[in-house]
């Protein structure tokens, strides 16, 4: 029997049962129940995603299939709580978390090595990564069936990966920042998987990811990992390939499927040169140019005061002897100071970040002291937006500068140098648009498809898209009242920018250029028509009132007073409906208002004639006496006169 | 060009008065005795001439021509005397019966260019009223059709 619930089935079959939690089946996150309505399928869970960790959208809309041995996600949106909720497979079994114990050699080969690459490779198929191999992500099967990977599209890639799992480049980054990466990082944290597996016991247990970092930047991943365990041959020949620093030397999945033939492959990887004294930048010590990389990322003040006063450059030359490296360093800090800038600072870390990219191509964009793999710019710019200041505003300065179109020029043979490019000055000509259209609210819901919308209308509900937002408003504004104008606030037009079709573009470029404090009527008038239209025209009467007040001044600028109590009435009749299409259509009305406007101008120009006559009676009292005066004397005369004819015709022929 | 006009104009008014005169003094001369008593008769008209400066001298004017209609039948009576000599004329002008409707008439022509007018005043300033009030009327209606308030 389905649980009773107040929302909407996801994908109009999907029930979550909240009061059926799962514990350990969401890798970290919370699951629950589902039920679906169209079978008897009981073999689903929901897994929920936090408000401020939006879940990945390209991989819920590009993994459309199931593969096996891998929770694929079957559904995803909006539910009980309200929340958001992801649909996929329950697990076979418990996460491998639960009862850690070392594995022998053929269950690891045969029961997670090889099944777990045979996924990453049909992920890898479809250019997609998965981004959460973790002990409490992998489930264990029927006793010697394959372990199954979990959900990992209900938070932004790798966010909750322990530092063990993640490569030393991804660790430099902000953990919302690490981005989708490549299917190379899977193979990492599914050697580091093994590794874990092969000795019973968590790799790194308490290490943060400042330490785990450290660690790996001097011994190397393999060795930070496994320590002095002792794992079987082939395991520990297989994780040191799964484990290289260099995404290009990991054993592709494929490679995988046959672990002896990838035991056996070996990629020559140089050790980096060590110098015989480390260099200190700040609080962080280098012995190799990696280091080097590592300490200038992390603190970029003290980075970029060594390498202008040349003690980096001076260190790696007698140090390091590269030579090469050197001069292209010291031609980084040249032009910087050939260069006059008008913010020193800005300048500052546009040349750390240079310079670690010159270092260390294999190294994130480091900015500000933290690093940003350049898809992990949405997650990072959410974590930044909701509780995070201080990376809101470099990341803000990275967009401003489009630093991630500099960076990738730096390092062109390890990305895709022009089309970050591009994305960069996409993103700086966003964040330029003016308020409320643009800016950051408007690059967070673009980079983040899935991100609910904050602010006002996003209290206690979860508004994921277009169709959702009308409803949302109308919920909101019976719960605001009066205040309803503070729900059209940025959040939420930058929302509706971001995710608007190209039928409500007008509308959108006309609030961005409306000016002032109030609500401007007709554009959002059009646009909740058009989100009524797309919810199925359900009735929204107290939005459809609010807006009535709005849209008052737009009754107002018409001229005859009965046509604006008509309009008025007419209006008032039809917020009851709660509809804005009629709305709309009374009160956009090109030709009656030109009409109107017409009509205004002919009872002016009455008006005047009439007060111009009335002017003209008042002063002209004077010449209508002397014109009184002067008809009086002559009909006088006039009366003399005939008298007088009179009286001589009498005299003459009386 | 307007010093020239005006003296024409000047000149030209002196000829008149000194026609005038000329004309006046042939009548006393010729006919004394009807010019006695037509003098007489209009002498409230003559001093209206004199003392009404106004152009036209409309008071005046309707004064002698009132004067003049009361002044026909005792002049055709002096006519039709054997003789209208000054001695006649005086006799006439001794009996109040002749003297006095003339110079009523003057006083009734007098009275009614006073009067008249304001009648006429009247009567123009209620038509002008009445407009005034229709008009204040119509602008009425025209600020409530088109007014910003309501």
């Amino acid at each position: 029997m389905p649980p009773d619930t107040d929302h909407s089935p996801i994908a109009g079959r999907y029930v979550v049962d909240l009061a059926r939690p799962i514990q350990g089946a969401g890798g970290g996150l919370p699951s629950f129940a589902v039920a679906d309505l169209r079978s008897s399928r009981t073999d689903l869970i929901a897994i929920a995603v936090k408000r401020s960790e939006p879940a990945r959208a390209t991989v819920l809309h590009d993994l459309n299939e199931p593969i096996e041995n891998l929770m694929h996600p079957v559904a995803h949106g909006t539910g009980p709580g309200p929340g958001y909720y992801v649909v996929c497979p329950a697990p076979p079994g418990p996460a491998l978390s639960a009862s850690m114990k070392p594995w022998p050699e053929a269950a690891l080969i045969n029961q997670v090595l090889r099944p777990i690459a045979q996924v990453l490779q049909k992920l890898e198929i479809r250019r997609l990564t998965h981004r959460a191999i973790r002990p409490n992500n992998v489930f264990a099967g029927p006793p010697g069936q394959p372990v199954t990977l979990g959900c990992a599209w209900a938070a932004p890639p790798a966010l909750h990966q322990p530092p063990a799992y993640e490569p030393f480049y991804n660790l430099m980054c902000h953990p919302a920042a690490r981005g989708d990466g490549a299917i190379a990082d899977d193979v990492y944290a599914l050697g580091c998987l093994l590794v874990a597996l092969a000795a019973g016991q968590a790799p790194m247990v308490g290490a943060n990811d400042a330490v785990a970092l450290r660690r790996k930047l001097d011994t190397g991943s393999f060795v930070a990992i496994a320590g002095d365990v002792r794992l079987p041959a082939i395991i520990a020949d297989l994780a040191r390939g799964m484990l290289a620093e260099d995404p290009d030397h990991r054993p592709t999945p494929s490679m995988l499927l046959d672990p002896a033939s990838a035991r056996g492959r070996r990629v020559a990887a140089r050790p980096p040169r060590r110098a015989p004294r480390p260099f200190v930048v700040g609080a962080t010590t280098a012995w190799d140019v990696r280091g080097l990389a590592y300490a200038i990322g992390k603190e970029p003040e003290s980075g970029a005061r060594a390498l202008r006063d040349g003690s980096a450059t001076n260190w790696m030359r007698r140090g390091l002897g590269d030579a090469g490296l050197c001069t292209r360093i010291d031609e980084l800090v040249r032009q910087r100071l050939a260069e006059p800038q008008d913010d020193e600072t800005l300048a500052d870390m546009l040349l750390t970040m240079r310079a670690v990219a010159t270092l260390e191509p294999l190294a994130p964009l480091c900015w500000h002291g933290t690093g940003i793999w350049p898809d992990g710019l949405g997650p990072a710019l959410a974590a930044g937006v909701l509780g995070e200041p201080d990376l809101l505003r470099a990341l803000e300065t990275l967009v401003a500068t489009e630093a991630i179109g500099l960076w990738a020029a730096g390092r062109e043979e390890r990305c895709d140098a022009l089309g970050l490019r591009n994305e960069a000055q996409a993103q700086r000509a966003l964040l330029r648009i003016r308020a409320p259209v643009g800016g950051v609210p408007r690059l967070l819901y673009t980079l983040n498809p899935l991100l609910p919308c904050w602010g006002p209308v996003g209290e206690g509900q979860w508004v994921v898209g277009l169709e959702t937002l009308a409803p949302a408003m109308e919920s909101a504004i019976q719960r605001l009242g009066g205040q309803g104008q503070a729900l059209f606030d940025a959040h939420a037009v930058a929302f509706l920018a971001a995710h608007g079709s190209r039928e409500l573009e007008m509308e959108v470029n006309a609030l961005a250029a409306h000016q002032g404090s109030s609500v401007p009527a007709m554009p959002w008038l059009r646009i909740l028509a058009n989100l009524q239209s797309r919810a199925q025209s359900r009735k929204l009467p107290a939005l459809a009132r609010w807006m009535a007040t709005q849209a008052d001044p737009l009754i107002a600028a018409w001229h005859n007073r009965d046509r604006r109590s008509a309009l008025r009435e007419r209006i008032r009749a039809l917020t009851d409906d709660g509809l804005f299409a009629p709305i709309l259509a009374a009160l956009d009305d090109p030709a009656g208002r030109d009409a109107d406007a017409n009509a205004a101008a002919a009872a002016m120009e009455a008006l005047a004639r009439i007060d111009r006559e009335l002017a003209r009676i008042a002063e002209s009292g004077n010449e209508r006496a002397a014109m009184a005066t002067r008809y009086g004397q002559e009909i006088v005369a006039g009366l003399g006169l005939t008298a007088t004819t009179i009286m001589l015709a009498a005299a003459l022929f009386g | 060009m307007k010093a020239p006009k005006q003296t024409a104009s000047k000149s030209k008014g002196s000829t008149l008065v000194w026609l005038q005169g000329l004309a006046c003094g042939g009548c006393i001369a010729l006919a004394p005795g009807p010019s006695t008593l037509v003098c007489v008769l209009l002498a409230p008209a003559i001093v209206m001439l004199l003392v009404d400066r106004s152009p036209g001298r409309p008071s005046a004017r309707a004064v002698l021509l009132c004067g003049a209609a009361a002044s026909v039948g005792p002049s055709m009576a002096l006519w039709r005397m054997s003789g209208a000599n000054i001695g006649n004329s005086f006799a006439m002008l001794s009996d109040p019966a002749v003297v006095s409707p003339a110079w009523a008439a003057c006083a009734a022509g007098w009275l009614l260019t006073q009067i008249l007018p304001i009648g006429i005043r009247v009567v123009l300033e209620a038509s002008s009223l009445s407009r005034a009030a229709r008009l204040r009327a119509e602008r009425a209606r025209l600020a409530e059709e088109w007014g910003g308030e309501g």
